[in-house]
């Protein structure tokens, strides 16, 4: 009786836990390069896909990662940021590039990152993707995109005409948004610096109308997807109260699956084991839906 | 009669241009999109330390059962001290996998913080036996095996070409000693070449004192003290004489001495103006490099007769923004 007790607790607090990151092993994975997601040769609007050979069913979930860069550079080439998902063999992942502020508006970006979800859904049997279950997930401009996409999952009004793939829709199950702008009317209130640049100029050219609609918080309402918000609380390029505001504002309405992860001592860039570890949670739990899986949430300090 | 024929190709290639999807026709896209396997983390020591791991990249569409394998070592503007595999980058060899003809292999070596000369060889020799032991299972042809890398990482390819009849620098690090690591040819970037003459705080780490106390280990340490007529291989030296780190002389000084030792398939690309850094802002230099360097490897992996283009190359000073 009490080794079955023993085994019991085990199992639960592997349920609590969640599976545990590997990064040291060997580990074999497919790499799809370069896939025109929009049809018109251009480097910027395509996608990388990560299907790991251990993969655990024919068809998986999918997590897809946005670059960050102040929506002005990076690309998707050092996607390590999905190998911690890929290597347990429950999820393909995805990198993604988007057109950039050179040639493209605020708005363009997400509707790229649309069309790159619609491509994935159009070709999923191709790959092996369960395509009612892909996540995203992005880091400060990326994480703004990703929010973005979250948060206007389910609008017709925003999805774009980018790509060929117009019968499926950009949807997605659920999204993580890291130290990403949310309020891009705060942002300038609050930041004259942001006020000035020209990266804010050419977005938005003093359009309040654009600025409002290029605002994932504006988006907010209580029929959210599963959405983890984290923020370093000393990110000096993009301050914590955007993570803030944005949390509050989806509580206030009533949105259910609602984490906001706050880390005392980061700032704008760094990793934590920690925090992947809960995002692997969040992705088990919302993407293979076990609920079994608690995704925790609760502020820590780095050191 | 010619006409209809002709017709009937287009019609042809006007159906093949078209990927039908299940609901939309999608015309072929003109991305160069590649696909291949990835195996990453592979300890060759036998141990768990990840300074000695590589990653193995096969294509998936492969153009012979066999591929000649190009490995690539890290270099980094702190020599020895610092890096990672993954700083090498994949896209010198993204190329490569595209066109289906070779397999690539990044590998990691304890750096000098770590481990003292000649640790980071014995791991790259370790690597190299790693690579001919496992040959049947990636399909490498084991018997063509390039080497390239920058700066730390040119020095170590060259090192393990020159002393690749050396049973004193073999080391016996990892399970597969009965294998030798011969490799067939290599490139080298901006590598040194003589640590005596080098000096410097990198070259004192990596030797665990200063060089005067250390002399024979420094000669030990330098590829020129290997250069021998009895050791012979093809070698793609590439130098530019904005180079700080490493001096142009120290490719001229190897360069003259394989030369007097009658090398013969040796390229030496100078580059005016030209250093690792500023190399990634000139595309159209740092392009014509890369040609080269595919042209030497289809030569000298893939035995196609080919000539190598070794021209006058000039970096364009930056514009300042």
């Amino acid at each position: 009786m009490k080794k079955i007790l023993t085994i019991l607790i085990c199992f639960y607090s592997i349920a609590l836990l969640g599976q545990k990151l590997d990064y040291a092993n060997e580990f074999t994975y497919d790499m799809h390069r370069n896939l025109d997601y929009a049809g018109n040769g251009n480097i910027r609007q395509a996608l990388d896909i990560y299907i790991p050979h251990n993969r655990v069913s024919e068809k998986l979930p999918v997590v897809v990662y946005i670059h960050g860069g102040g929506w002005a550079r990076q690309s998707k080439d050092f996607a390590g940021r999905v190998m911690p998902f890929i290597r347990t063999g429950r999820y393909i992942g995805v990198a993604i590039n988007y057109r950039l502020v050179d040639e493209a508006t605020i708005l363009e970006m997400v509707y790229d990152c649309k069309a790159a979800i619609r491509y994935l859904k159009a070709n999923a049997k191709k790959y092996g993707i369960d395509k009612n279950k892909i996540g995203v997930w992005g880091h400060s401009a990326g994480g703004h995109l990703a929010a973005m996409i979250g948060l206007t999952s389910a609008s017709k009004a925003l999805e774009g005409d980018v790509g060929y793939y117009k019968k499926e829709n950009g949807s997605v199950a659920c999204a993580v948004d890291a130290d990403g702008p949310t309020d891009f009317e705060s942002l300038k209130s609050v930041e004259e610096e942001y006020k000035n640049s020209p990266l804010f100029k050419s977005f938005f050219n003093n359009d309040m109308e654009a600025v409002k609609l290029a605002s994932p918080i504006t988006h907010a309402d209580g029929s959210c997807i599963p959405f983890f918000i984290y923020h370093g609380v000393k990110d000096k390029a993009v301050s914590v109260k955007q993570s803030e505001e944005l949390y509050d504002k989806l509580t206030k309405k009533g949105a259910k699956e609602i984490y906001f992860l706050k880390i005392t001592d980061g700032g704008h860039v760094f990793s934590d084991e920690r925090i992947t570890q809960q995002m692997l949670n969040f992705f088990d739990r919302y993407l293979h839906d076990d609920k079994s899986v608690v995704v925790d949430d609760s502020e820590f300090s780095l050191n | 009669m010619i006409y209809i024929k002709k017709l009937g190709i287009l019609f042809l290639l006007a159906l093949c241009s078209l990927t039908i999807t299940g609901q939309e026709k999608v015309p072929q896209s003109t991305l160069p999109s590649i696909e291949y396997t990835v195996t990453t983390e592979i300890n060759y020591a036998g141990n768990k330390d990840m300074a000695q791991t590589m990653d193995i990249y096969v294509p998936l569409h492969k153009k012979s059962e066999k591929l000649p394998v190009i490995v690539t070592i890290f270099g980094t503007n702190d020599l020895w001290g610092k890096g990672d595999k993954m700083w090498a980058g994949d896209s010198p060899f993204l190329s490569y996998l595209l066109d289906g003809n070779y397999a690539c292999v990044k590998i990691n070596y304890r750096l000098s913080t770590e481990a003292q000369w000649p640790a980071q060889l014995y791991d790259c020799k370790a690597a190299i036996r790693w690579i001919k032991a496992n040959a049947d299972r990636f399909g490498f042809d084991k018997n063509k095996i390039a080497v390239q890398g920058e700066l730390a990482g040119g020095h170590l390819a060259l090192m393990l070409g020159l002393t690749s009849n050396e049973k004193t620098m073999e080391g016996d690090i990892g399970n597969y000693l009965n294998e030798d690591s011969k490799i067939n040819c290599v490139v080298s970037g901006f590598a040194p070449s003589n640590l005596e003459e080098l000096g410097g705080k990198e070259v004192e780490v990596l030797l665990g004192g200063k060089i005067d106390d250390l002399l024979k280990k420094a000669q030990e340490a330098s590829p020129i003290s290997w250069v021998s007529n009895e050791t012979q291989f093809p070698i793609y030296l590439y130098q530019g004489d904005a180079e700080e780190k490493v001096p142009m002389a120290q490719t001229d000084l190897l360069y003259n001495a394989l030369k007097e030792a009658q090398f013969k398939d040796i390229y030496y690309q100078k580059i005016t103006n030209g250093s690792k850094r500023n190399l990634q802002f000139d595309p159209k230099v740092s392009k014509s490099v890369s040609s080269a360097i595919e042209d030497f490897y289809k030569k000298h992996l893939l035995k196609q007769d080919i000539q190598i283009e070794v021209s006058e190359l000039s970096v364009t000073p930056q514009q300042k923004k």
